[in-house]
């Protein structure tokens, strides 16, 4: 019975579904980018005008296996119709719009368009189809980090003033792309090992100056990368042979916990390939190769690389909003489920037991024209100003942050935030239009 | 119902295991392949074709490829208030990594290499390849045009004195692979949808 309980845990165990929520959003951005770039040239390509006709590429020594819908509609016009289907249900994908269907279905017509033309396609797109199989068949895991989720955690928030629990999923998922992780790098390091250049230490300066592949083919940099070369290529056939040290049962590996191993040769992966994308130009493959390590995400590695960040960060910053606004609800709501560094302490105001905790010197009448935030060291913010300080601390925004402090944003930005700020009266709770 | 739910379960484990030992046995080197049965080899294969999960992780294994190859579109261009066929070849284009859009390099090279490598079984596939290149080129109707492929094999064991040798090679040191010859078609032929990205 012990055995059938083990088995039970392995691959039903609750795990968090964000890496595989992450994994979705970052998958339907890649397939919609790989396929965007491709629209001047999808007929071409995908049809029977193109340049690999069904009746030609039949006739190949090795014609291209699998199925695919285009060899039902392969008219140009068709397959264009198609084509747009794929785009639009990789975006919904992406932000999460009916995420289930919106995934199978970008799943099935990847496949289709990879099938009708292999000849485009790289190992990126095969991980970038086997991560869409398993979005595809994953219970929950699919709809974390989507629009709909957002949409449930903002009314949970309004009615409780609280998230909703982080989602879970059955284990067996992630296991599975685990598993695709260590047969990709254990099975591409025994084929390494029974050539030649990789023994010779040769095969990284090879790589380096090939002009298919190197960035800096003819450039002396790849010269002095290259007497690095055996080393390195050493190094990278140990660090891939490593992936086979999560097989080990947890009771003989007590001496490195396997939590940390993971999440260490998940880190380096990220990083060797990026350092991949810096010297080669690998396709489709350094876009996969993220997508697929988000998926492999616990909650502690979340809660590790949020401890790693706050590192030296001290304190909450209060945020103070008007409970009694449902559109001030609302935006607090959306201003929480961006808090993924936990900084945020959400302060409502009218409340005046809250008030007087936090802040007893603001003036209810202030508080009441603009939101305020309080940083650790005292400093006390409001309006256009107060969020933009606040974009430094909520990561999705990160990228707009800078843009926030060019010359002549503040003055937009007090404009529009005043403009915001009034309406906001008129409306009545729960019913806001702004 | 409990009975429903270990049932559930049962056939998630077993297509776990059965994905699970499919993808390693696809991907498996022919040596020790061929310890595998050959019935769950076939089997592993079918499902793996069927839903579209077949793969190979050979990129730079067992060894980085070490031909580099270029592609020179050669047209036979007339003489000045001549026909066609009398010009001599003039190169029009080359294709290479370095002059390709980065975010077409990929599609285009990879189809090209894939017509060098397996389309040469083909002809007619590299014909109509050369005659989607002349419209973009601006090439008349009845130019002969042809797509020949240029390479250059690195060195095994270079060293930083035969890095500069390599150099040198690029130069000079190009091999040639012919491939077929084909007359352009009409400019508004419906049946060849020509390339964009020249």
């Amino acid at each position: 019975m012990k055995i059938f309980r083990t088995i039970d845990a392995f691959f039903f165990g609750r795990v968090s579904a964000t890496g595989f929520g992450l994994m979705r959003a970052m998958w339907g951005a890649s397939v919609l980018a790989y396929f965007l770039k491709q629209w001047p040239d999808v007929t071409r390509y995908y049809s029977a005008a193109g340049e690999l006709p069904p009746w030609l590429s039949q006739t190949m020594t090795n014609p291209s296996p699998g199925t695919s819908i285009l060899w039902l509609f392969p008219h140009p016009q068709a397959v264009f119709a198609i084509y747009l289907l794929l785009l639009v249900c990789a975006a919904c994908a992406c932000v999460g719009l009916r995420p289930r269907i919106t995934t199978i279905v970008t799943t099935l017509l990847v496949m289709s368009f990879h099938v009708r033309n292999p000849w485009h396609t790289t190992g990126g797109d095969v991980l970038l189809r086997m991560a869409g199989v398993l979005l595809s068949v994953a219970p929950a895991g699919v709809h974390a980090f989507s629009w709909q989720r957002a949409r449930l955690q903002c009314r949970h928030w309004v009615r409780t003033r609280k998230l909703l629990p982080p989602l879970t999923m059955p284990a067996w998922p992630q296991r599975m792309l685990l598993w695709q992780l260590i047969v990709l790098y254990s099975q591409s390091m025994w084929s390494k090992l029974l050539g030649t250049m990789w023994w010779d230490g040769t095969a990284v300066g090879i790589a380096l100056h090939h002009t298919h592949f190197g960035r800096f083919a003819v450039s002396p940099i790849s010269d002095v990368i290259g007497i690095a070369g055996p080393m390195l290529g050493w190094a990278f056939i140990t660090w891939e042979s490593c992936w086979l040290l999560l097989l080990v049962p947890r009771n003989i590996t007590a001496w490195w916990p396997a939590d940390r191993l993971r999440r260490w040769l998940l880190a380096t992966s990220f990083l060797i390939h990026m350092t991949f994308y810096a010297l080669l130009r690998l396709g489709s493959f350094l876009t996969a190769i993220p997508t697929v390590l988000l998926g492999n995400l616990h909650e502690n590695d979340f809660t590790v690389m949020r401890a790693t960040v706050n590192r030296r960060w001290k304190g909450k910053i209060s945020v103070f909003y008007d409970g009694d606004c449902g559109f001030c609800l609302r935006s607090m709501g959306g201003i929480v489920m961006m808090d993924w560094l936990r900084r945020l302490r959400p302060v409502d105001f009218r409340s005046s037991q809250e008030h007087h905790k936090w802040a007893p010197d603001l003036e209810l009448k202030n508080l009441d024209r603009a939101m305020h935030i309080r940083l650790p060291a005292g400093k006390t913010l409001h309006g256009f100003s107060a969020f933009r300080a606040l974009a430094w601390h909520l990561p999705p925004l990160w990228l707009l942050a800078s843009f926030l402090y060019l010359p002549g944003v503040k003055r937009l930005g007090d404009v529009v935030y005043r403009s915001i700020a009034e309406n906001r009266k008129k409306c009545s709770h729960g019913h806001c239009k702004v | 119902m409990k009975f429903l739910r270990i049932a559930a379960k049962t056939a998630v484990v077993l297509f776990c295991l059965w994905h699970g030992a499919a993808i390693f046995v696809n991907t498996m080197q022919p040596g020790p392949a061929a310890y595998v049965p050959e019935a769950f080899r076939a089997y592993a294969n079918t499902y793996l074709l069927a839903t579209n999960q077949w793969q190979s992780w050979n990129l730079f294994s067992p060894d980085p490829m070490r031909r580099m190859t270029r592609y020179r579109i050669d047209a036979r261009l007339p003489m000045e208030g001549q026909t066609a066929m009398s010009g001599g070849w003039r190169t029009v284009r080359v294709l290479e990594p370095a002059n390709a859009r980065p975010w077409r390099r990929s599609d285009e090279f990879s189809f090209v290499q894939q017509l060098d490598n397996g389309g040469r079984d083909v002809p007619a596939l590299y014909v109509r390849y050369l005659r989607a290149l002349c419209a973009p080129l601006g090439l008349p109707e009845g130019t002969p045009v042809s797509l020949t492929a240029e390479y250059i094999v690195l060195p095994e064991k270079p060293t930083g004195g035969d890095w500069a040798l390599w150099r040198a090679m690029m130069v000079n040191g190009w091999d040639m692979w012919p491939s077929a010859v084909a007359p352009c078609p009409a400019p508004d032929d419906p049946a060849i949808i020509p390339i964009t990205w020249l």
